[in-house]
């Protein structure tokens, strides 16, 4: 019996649209740490219907632009996701991803929920940030640090 | 598509930072399990999944290819290179051994479970031995 939802699946996968999916592939391979699992190759013999790649215990598929099908956010002048992702060293991670071409959007500094943190956006136009989590935080104890950052940033 | 070990390969055996602690899923306990009796291609490890939960856990070809890849990629197993036959690219014609790694995660799995079990007959959950006519194999 097929289960409905495999089990190699978390219930969210990302799936991406990019302008030239084998080299995002070969970009997400040395920046990220991803693994390629498969790729279904086009009618043309060059673009890539579909892709599935592994990161960490997750999968996500990165699929090429089609015209009138799938738009990526390069023809979009920008992305309104940004896909986070939680590692043991958000340092380390930044830095190889910062190597290999990535644009800083926000340097990694330690944050008031517990995180050390940064964001960046990937040579394909998608946004990543990346964390480590260094303190855990009751609801209660989120909620004043959220409030003395907004008074110690003032209005605005 | 399937990839080679080859090219799985890490660049220079770099740490990988996006690479959390593994947790074991069900079908990867399932494949530790398996080839916990000796290599096996992925034929053989479906049918021994099959054989040992007395026919309620089967794997599909998705889920075993999926499962296998991810096994490679985390050092749990390792595949032996032996094409019985032109077919090679279908992942049930190659053979798979668990690496000392494998052994240890299904070890740690094991016993974790086992200590589980331990706690679930101790608060009545369950009763002192196996089910009555199942599990009769080791």
């Amino acid at each position: 019996m097929t289960s409905r939802v495999p089990e190699s699946f978390h219930t969210i996968t990302p799936h991406l649209v990019v302008n030239g999916v084998a080299d995002a592939i070969a970009w997400y391979t040395k920046a990220l740490g991803a693994h390629e699992l498969l790729r279904n190759t086009g009618p043309d013999g060059t673009s890539i219907m579909h892709s599935e790649l592994l990161l960490g215990d997750s999968r996500f598929f990165v699929v090429d632009e089609f015209p009138g099908a799938t738009v990526s956010p390069t023809s979009l002048g920008g992305s309104p996701i940004t896909l986070h992702l939680y590692v043991e060293d958000v340092d380390g991670l930044f830095q190889r991803a910062v190597d290999a071409g990535a644009q800083v959007l926000m340097p990694v500094a330690d944050q008031f929920w517990g995180d050390r943190y940064g964001i960046l956006t990937d040579p394909f136009g998608h946004r990543w940030s990346t964390a480590s989590r260094i303190e855990d935080l009751s609801p209660k104890a989120l909620q004043a640090r959220a409030a003395a950052w907004v008074k110690e940033r003032g209005p605005g | 598509m399937v990839i080679s070990s080859a090219d799985r390969e890490r660049p220079g055996g770099e740490r990988q930072p996006a690479e959390a602690a593994q947790p074991v899923t069900p079908a990867v306990f399932h494949i530790l399990l398996a080839l916990a009796a000796g290599e096996s291609h992925g034929y053989g490890i479906m049918r021994d999944v099959e054989r040992i939960t007395q026919g309620t856990t089967r794997l599909g070809p998705g889920t075993l290819y999926r499962s296998i890849q991810r096994m490679l990629i985390d050092g749990l197993i390792e595949e032996l290179g032996i094409a019985l036959d032109d077919e090679s690219d279908d992942d049930r014609r190659r053979y798979y051994r668990l690496t000392a790694k494998g052994a240890a995660v299904a070890r740690a799995e094991g016993q974790r479970l086992a200590d589980l079990v331990e706690v679930a007959r101790r608060r009545k959950l369950i009763g002192p031995g196996p089910r009555p006519g199942k599990g009769g194999r080791r």
